[in-house]
């Protein structure tokens, strides 16, 4: 049942790609500004235009347009950037990797920490405790990225002499940490006040009188029965914060100098570098249709009840 | 119980892969930052003159070189230039973005013009603070009396690998610019070339212009005689590089540059940073440094925190650092300043009304302009434009006054244009979304509002602005020009001549056959006083149609760490670091 359901949403998924490559394509098309007019530069003569224009293939209708990218996407060529020449996977390849190891540094670094800190004020049992946790979750939340990350610099960079101020290196490297604490806090402080919520809101609840009746001791009751039973809305809201996570990614790309997609998107959209682009549309596209797949995945796991399929 | 366990740490593994994905969005949002507008401008004394069949000087001098014994070594070895106190170490500079191909044919963007200089040459080269004209690896050059056949003598210089630079290839370099299936958007440059169009046409297997006479000899034939060709010839875009190494490499050869410049290409991680190791047989000598590595770091407060770590060598002043760096008296001492090629100014549509027509509105907002207080706003960092053309350029009249501001005289000149209550109807001026530039159009906007003109800024996405700009739906628009090689044809020819309505340059659509004619005998002319006087006389017609309102011309200020030393910033955006050594 479960496996019939996974094999349909993964058919679906060409289908989608396909239609948000349209859909950029004639969004591209759409927008004002000529890639061989950037290519060529300010300066350059209409008929120097013209002939990139041609050679690029941009001078053909587009629907003519879409189906040879279409074709040549289907037998894997996704082209060459307008602007390095390069394949645009190869470009890919080398950028996309880097956010995601940035991501999924944050977001680790975010989980552990928003949902320590929920659970934290959750179980406290002094009244000041429970409210500093949730200001500083609040607080984080609130915090410009810009802002906390030029402190973070400041403090860390400049001052301490801890850490580098931006750059990137391989692997978890010292250069990872500014970034990934910028772009963890407010994930962090708002995966805090939801554990809280969801945990708080089932304090009391049935299963939680059982297992004490049970026997349980407090440490165990919260461990075992509340944190599992929490999880769904802790899952959805992290399932579902991609896009601030993502915006945030882009900001922290740039302040911290990190090579990843982010920046390598903003740059072909600025110089209408259209194969570019395409291919970052798709790599994300496509990761966060299998991203939204497995978070569905989870919730069965998480809850049981909850069945797809048949 | 364990299974409970493994579960939850399959679980928070699954919320991190589930967060760390990126959304599908086509338009990330562009960072707060832009590239940096406020480059360069010159102060350049005297422009790079087109020689009269004269020969050029052997040997270009160290700029600034402290005790730097004028003729640089003429080794074939390791030995370094003579501008060098000390060898050795790595200067570290930024690009905002990665320049993504340094194949000389294709160079056009901001980020290549900044790093690409220091890996190729070509037949000549500009001195590093972009006054003069200087040989490359043609040591010496004859041009006929008639304007038409130059002749280089070239030098014994080496490409990257190790194989000697020859006519030969200085003719395949051209050709495959000439080529269209190369793309170059600076073919134009050869255009004059005997039998170029039959080459770009496809009808001939050669430029018959473009001849190797032997080895050490290179000869080009005109179609006409061209001045601005010299400057022309200068250019990274018209650089030699070798043929096997073009035809191994095909499309990757942007990545995989191998040049005739002071600086071999070293290790170059996408959007990371570039390398340039010291080319041990450079012509020169090779430069003081050992490498110069470029990092891209597009966030202006990044590079200054860099800086402020040490971790970043040079890096441009942005406004809200210039009272830290400028007032204080060590820090003073580090800045670095270009009177660069770089003027702004509005261009008015001159087919459309109310404008266009109308050379006394024109002459009203000339009036009206504040300059003074942009310039405050800038720092000091401009000087206001009396001309399109830059300081520093041939044919520059350091006597022309900018449009006194004067709000009285711009009244009158409304009234005497028939608007004497303001205009109707407010006008859009199209800009990009560049804040510097919003800020300082913002001036301008309350300078108009006092004549009676209301203007919205219009801020347009760059792509979009330039289309706008070449197809001529606009009124009035806010631009800048660095010219693409150092003469005042670089200007007037794109941006007046009428030949270029219409995606050539000229924005304005401005239509005068006296200007025309003018351009045209300029750039046919050889002698300097002749085109001097050529161009005065476009400036003084441009001064009355006024297609386009000279706003300033820019300075570009960086700043450098105390070790740096013999570092002079270009006025062109083409930054040179051969000379350049590390006092550490």
């Amino acid at each position: 049942m479960l496996s019939q359901y996974i094999l349909r949403r993964l058919i679906s998924f060409p289908f989608i790609l396909i239609g948000l490559s349209s859909v950029i394509f004639v969004l591209l098309y759409v927008l004002p500004g000529d890639p061989a007019r950037l290519m060529a530069g300010q300066g350059a003569t209409a008929q120097v235009v013209a002939s990139i224009r041609h050679e690029l293939g941009l001078d053909l209708p587009l629907p003519v347009q879409y189906g040879n990218y279409l074709w040549r996407v289907a037998h894997g060529d996704f082209g060459r950037s307008f602007q390095s020449h390069r394949p645009v996977l190869e470009e890919v390849g080398t950028v996309y990797p880097k956010t995601l190891q940035l991501a999924l540094a944050a977001e680790g670094l975010a989980v552990v920490a928003g949902v320590s800190l929920g659970l934290l004020a959750t179980v406290a049992q002094q009244r000041w405790v429970n409210y500093g946790l949730l200001t500083l979750s609040v607080l984080s939340l609130s915090l410009p990225l810009f802002w906390l990350a030029l402190i973070l610099q400041i403090l860390f960079s400049l001052r301490l002499h801890w850490l580098p101020p931006s750059g990137y290196q391989m692997g978890l490297d010292k250069y990872i940490v500014l970034p990934a604490i910028t772009l963890a806090l407010p994930t962090a402080g708002y995966l805090a006040r939801i554990t809280h919520a969801a945990m708080a809101s089932m304090k009391e609840s049935d299963f939680m009188r059982t297992a004490y009746a049970k026997g349980a001791t407090r440490r165990r009751a919260v461990l075992r029965h509340l944190l599992p039973n929490a999880l769904v809305p802790i899952i959805s809201v992290a399932g579902t914060d991609l896009s601030r996570l993502l915006a945030g990614i882009l900001i922290v790309e740039t302040i911290f100098s990190w090579p990843g997609i982010g920046k390598y998107a903003y740059d072909a959209l600025v110089q209408r570098d259209m194969p570019a682009l395409q291919a970052a549309v798709l790599v994300f596209g496509g990761t966060v249709l299998l991203v939204n797949l497995i978070v569905d995945l989870l919730y069965t796991l998480a809850n049981p009840t909850i069945r797809y399929g048949a | 119980m364990f299974p409970k366990l493994k579960l939850h740490v399959i679980l928070l593994v699954a919320v991190l892969l589930a967060s760390c994905a990126p959304a599908a969005t086509s338009s990330p949002a562009p960072a707060n930052t832009q590239p940096p507008v406020v480059t360069q401008a010159p102060a350049a004394t005297q422009a790079p003159a087109a020689t009269q069949g004269a020969v050029a000087t052997e040997a270009p001098a160290a700029t600034q070189a402290p005790a730097a014994t004028a003729a640089p070594a003429a080794t074939q070895g390791a030995t370094a230039n003579a501008a060098c106190q000390k060898v050795g170490g790595q200067l570290v500079l930024f690009t905002s973005s990665d320049p993504k191909s340094l194949d000389p044919a294709l160079l056009a963007s901001y980020d290549q013009t900044i790093t690409a200089p220091n890996f190729v040459e070509g037949l000549l080269r500009l001195s590093p603070d972009g006054t003069k004209i200087e040989p490359g690896i043609a040591k010496t050059f004859e041009v006929s009396a008639d304007g038409l056949t130059w002749t280089f003598h070239l030098r014994d210089a080496k490409f990257h690998n190790g194989a000697p630079v020859t006519a030969e290839d200085f003719k395949y370099s051209f050709e495959r610019v000439l080529n269209p299936a190369t793309k170059s958007p600076k073919a134009w440059m050869l255009q004059k070339v005997v039998g170029a169009s039959d080459f770009i046409a496809g009808k001939a297997t050669e430029a018959s212009g473009l001849q190797a006479v032997d080895d050490h000899t290179f000869k080009i034939v005109l179609s006409e005689a061209s001045a601005p060709f010299k400057s022309m010839l200068a250019s990274p875009n018209l650089a030699v590089v070798p043929k096997s190494e073009v035809l191994k490499w095909g499309d990757n050869f942007g990545q995989h540059l191998v040049a005739a410049g002071p600086f071999m290409l070293g290790t170059w991680n996408l959007n990371q940073d570039l390398t340039g190791a010291a080319f041990p047989a450079y012509w020169n000598g090779r430069p003081c440094l050992d490498s110069i590595k470029w990092r891209v770091i597009q966030d202006e407060n990044t590079r200054i925190v860099e800086y402020d770590a040490k971790q970043l060598d040079i890096t441009w002043v942005p406004p809200a650092q210039w009272d830290r760096f400028n007032g204080d008296a060590t820090t003073k001492q580090l800045l670095n300043w270009a009177h660069t090629f770089h003027t702004e100014f509005w261009a008015v549509n001159m087919e459309r009304k109310p404008f266009g027509n109308n050379p006394l509105l024109r002459q009203a907002i000339c009036h009206a302009l504040d300059r003074t207080a942009v310039i405050d706003s800038l720092q000091q960092r401009a000087t206001a434009g009396a001309s399109i053309l830059s300081p520093g350029l041939l044919s520059f009249n350091d006597a022309a006054q900018p449009c006194t501001f004067d709000v009285a005289m711009a009244k009158d000149l409304m009234k005497q244009a028939g608007f004497a209550n303001g205009l109707p109807n407010p006008v859009d001026i199209i800009l990009p979304p560049w804040n510097n530039e919003i800020k300082l159009n913002e001036i301008y906007q309350a300078n108009l509002k006092e004549i009676g003109i209301t203007i919205n800024l219009k801020p347009t996405e760059f792509g979009a602005y330039l289309d706008l700009l070449n197809k001529g739906n606009y009124d009035i628009a806010w631009m800048y020009r660095v010219p693409d090689y150092a003469d005042p044809d670089g200007f007037y020819f794109p941006l007046m001549a009428s030949q270029n309505i219409d995606g050539g340059g000229n924005v304005a659509r401005y239509n005068n056959p006296d200007v025309d004619k003018l351009v045209q005998h300029a750039r046919g002319s050889l002698d300097e006083a002749v085109r001097t006087k050529d161009y005065q006389a476009v400036e003084v017609a441009a001064a009355k149609d006024m297609p386009y309102i000279p706003l300033f011309h820019n300075i570009y200020v960086d700043i450098r760490q105390p070790y740096v030393m013999n570092y002079v910033p270009s006025p062109m955006d083409m930054h040179m670091y051969e000379y350049v050594w590390l006092n550490k």
